[in-house]
């Protein structure tokens, strides 16, 4: 097919506020990032080299990267399968039940819209190691108390678990929606055929055909997970000695606490590439099963 | 096999009676269709036999014996639904195998490694074997590797019915299964369900709003309205001998004419005007039961409204000069009326129905005069 000059031209100037858009503040950044990555920029410096690959030489022998790396793997393999299947159980619970759907979704889904650093803040009270609510539930329940954020060993799992508390009702909802699309004579047929539990019809119908909603659940969870920063900016600051280190932190502390620009630039492209790696999944998949249906 | 027994059924939903005590015996075997305009019940009523509903009151007997609490998994009874609600993501075979997949296999052998256990394995031999023979039925063997979604919909509605067939049910429950195919399949496929009724010998109960598919499948139809079962009689019976206002009207193509009348002691049937004193009923004839006639000796007359030329019927419509229309069925081959034409129309009063205030048939033999 081919078009005329003036369709051309249409075409053109009905792209051309979102290209602006995306060119000023997608790809302009994104390129600077780039070249920065590159030189041996300090924040407010007049002046800067091209050093070729040093900073990622660099990266590799620093042990706080390779921390802050492994911390957001980590926080990413907890949040990621716990805000899913958190996400999955109360989207099929409330879809089961007759009443109070809305309040529920409402309930799950008010983490999501609230700023998180103000909700970071009522954790941080909530887990306080004295007069925490938390803590004093674990004494009135017989359990020894802890320093929730301060302990090396947990404070991860700690802010995994506000993660989770923070994004599955955002799941939750993708999921409700991917289930009301499921027609509901497929259980009435599957009641008839025999499908002897729930777990069977779950498994016969709801599994297979939430597997679209699932793929892109998981890939937006990964991305988001990635993302982990309002936490630990507000409870840990990455302490206590790097426990909570995670790589958005990293770039924030390199590039705007110590100036290292170039350095932050260099870990920002290792953030980017993981996301983009996560984002091909999805396409893949989605293509593979766009091929099948 | 099973006959089904529908005791003093009844539905509600919050305020609304969806069923009002429905009484229903379906004999071992028999084709019996439950027809009625939308919202009428019968896909409720087929819900509750099927057990995906559980009725208000009353009871549902299957060969003799109460199953209102028993799960629809229990009941041996196959279901086909108007959206065939086939699995999207399985194949033709799969989807025919569920039926016996879940009822045969445990959830072990069900499992993504069932396939290690040799009780599953054979068992999935089995049914493999039983899938084709049913595909082979209904000559469907070639589509057993797509899925639902590059089917046409004949297709989709034949790997429904063969789904629900391969169990072997003692009753198939089939809910509006040909209102998604176009005129042209429903045809065919109407002497196709009919041809598998005869050939399997099963209770069928079969849904369906149109009263077409009623009359050329079923041994008998249950006529439903507002949640009762009005008549349940053969199609002939059903057709000649409506027991209600409403069957008479449901029942037949193009619709039976009604007129305003009052009768008198002896059985003279005077047709009403609004002004008109006595004892008002409602007579009813079939296009085919009346014939234009000369103006004159005709009880009734009016001027030719339309004519619907179906090429095997010439259906007439006469405007009365009460304001009725009535459509008279005439052979295409002898006279034709013109449009504008003035006509009489001559009753056969051995097929004049009349019914009551109440809609009830009132018996009897009865004169037709003009009385206007």
């Amino acid at each position: 097919m081919s078009l005329s000059a003036s369709q051309n031209r249409a075409g053109l100037a009905l792209i051309a506020p979102a290209s602006v858009l995306a060119l000023l503040f997608l790809f302009a950044p994104l390129s600077s990032i780039f070249v920065l990555a590159f030189t041996d920029y300090q924040l407010g410096d007049r002046s800067l080299s091209f050093v070729g690959f040093e900073n990622f030489e660099a990266l590799a022998d620093d042990p706080t990267f390779w921390k802050s790396l492994s911390n957001t793997l980590i926080y990413s393999a907890v949040v990621v399968p716990g805000s899913m299947l958190l996400g999955l159980v109360s989207a099929l619970l409330i879809d089961a039940g007759t009443s109070l759907r809305s309040f529920y979704r409402t309930a799950f889904f008010l983490p999501v819209m609230a700023s998180l650093l103000a909700m970071a803040v009522v954790w941080e009270f909530m887990l306080h190691p004295s007069f925490g609510i938390v803590n004093a539930t674990m004494k009135a329940l017989g359990f020894a108390p802890h320093n929730w954020l301060k302990d090396g060993g947990i404070a991860l799992y700690v802010l995994a678990v506000i993660g989770i508390w923070q994004s599955f009702g955002f799941n939750m909802v993708l999921f409700m929606a991917g289930l009301s699309a499921i027609p509901r004579d497929l259980y009435d047929a599957a009641e008839m055929d025999g499908t002897p539990n729930a777990w069977a019809r779950f498994k016969l119908i709801t599994w297979p055909l939430l597997a679209p909603v699932t793929v892109f659940v998981a890939v937006t969870s990964v991305i988001r997970s990635f993302q982990v920063f309002d936490t630990v900016h507000a409870l840990t600051q990455g302490g206590p000695n790097k426990a909570t280190e995670v790589l958005l932190y990293t770039i924030y502390a390199e590039g705007f606490e110590f100036f290292r620009s170039g350095h932050a630039a260099a870990i920002t492209i290792v953030f980017i590439l993981l996301v983009v790696g996560v984002s091909l999944l999805r396409f893949v998949s989605l293509k593979k099963n766009g091929a099948s249906a | 096999m099973a006959g089904v027994n529908i005791r003093s059924v009844a539905k509600t939903f919050g305020e609304t009676h969806v069923l009002k005590s429905v009484d229903l015996d379906i004999r071992d075997g028999e084709f019996i269709s439950l027809v009625g305009p939308s919202g009428c019940g019968k896909s409720t009523l087929l819900r509750i036999i099927a057990g995906l509903e559980q009725q208000s009151d009353g009871n549902i007997l299957l060969d003799g014996t109460a199953v209102d609490r028993m799960r629809p998994r229990d009941r041996d009874l196959a279901m086909v639904f108007q959206s065939y609600a086939l699995y999207p993501h399985l194949t033709v075979a799969e989807n025919i195998a569920v039926p016996l997949v879940m009822r045969r296999l445990n959830t072990t052998e069900r499992s993504l490694v069932g396939g290690l256990f040799p009780s599953g394995r054979g068992k999935r031999k089995e049914i493999a074997v039983e899938v084709e023979r049913v595909c082979e039925a209904l000559s469907i063997s070639m589509l057993k590797d797509r899925k639902p979604a590059a089917l046409s919909g004949g297709q989709r509605q034949r790997v429904a019915l063969a789904r629900a067939m391969v169990r072997k049910p003692s009753a198939f429950l089939m809910d509006e299964p040909l209102s998604n195919l176009d005129a042209k399949m429903r045809v065919q496929a109407r002497g196709e369900i009919a041809a598998l009724h005869r050939q399997l010998g099963s209770t069928f109960i079969y849904v369906t709003h149109d009263q077409a598919e009623a009359m050329t499948m079923s041994d008998r139809i249950a006529v439903m309205m507002g949640g009762e079962i009005l008549q349940v009689d053969t199609p002939d019976r059903i057709y000649q001998m409506p027991q209600d206002l409403r069957v008479a009207e449901f029942i037949g193509s193009p619709k039976i004419n009604v007129l305003q009348a009052v009768i008198s002691e002896n059985g003279t049937l005077s047709l009403a005007s609004p002004v008109s004193i006595g004892n008002r009923v409602h007579a009813a004839f079939r296009p085919e039961a009346a014939r234009l006639a000369g103006g004159l000796e005709a009880p009734l007359g009016g001027t030719i409204h339309h004519i619907e030329n179906l090429g095997a019927d010439l259906f007439v419509q006469v405007m009365t000069a009460g304001g009725d229309l009535v459509i008279v069925r005439c052979d295409p081959a002898g006279i034709r009326p013109a449009i504008g034409d003035k006509a009489g129309i001559h009753v056969d009063e051995t097929r004049l129905h009349v019914f009551g205030a109440d809609n009830g048939r009132i018996a009897g033999a009865f004169r037709l005069e003009g009385g206007r």
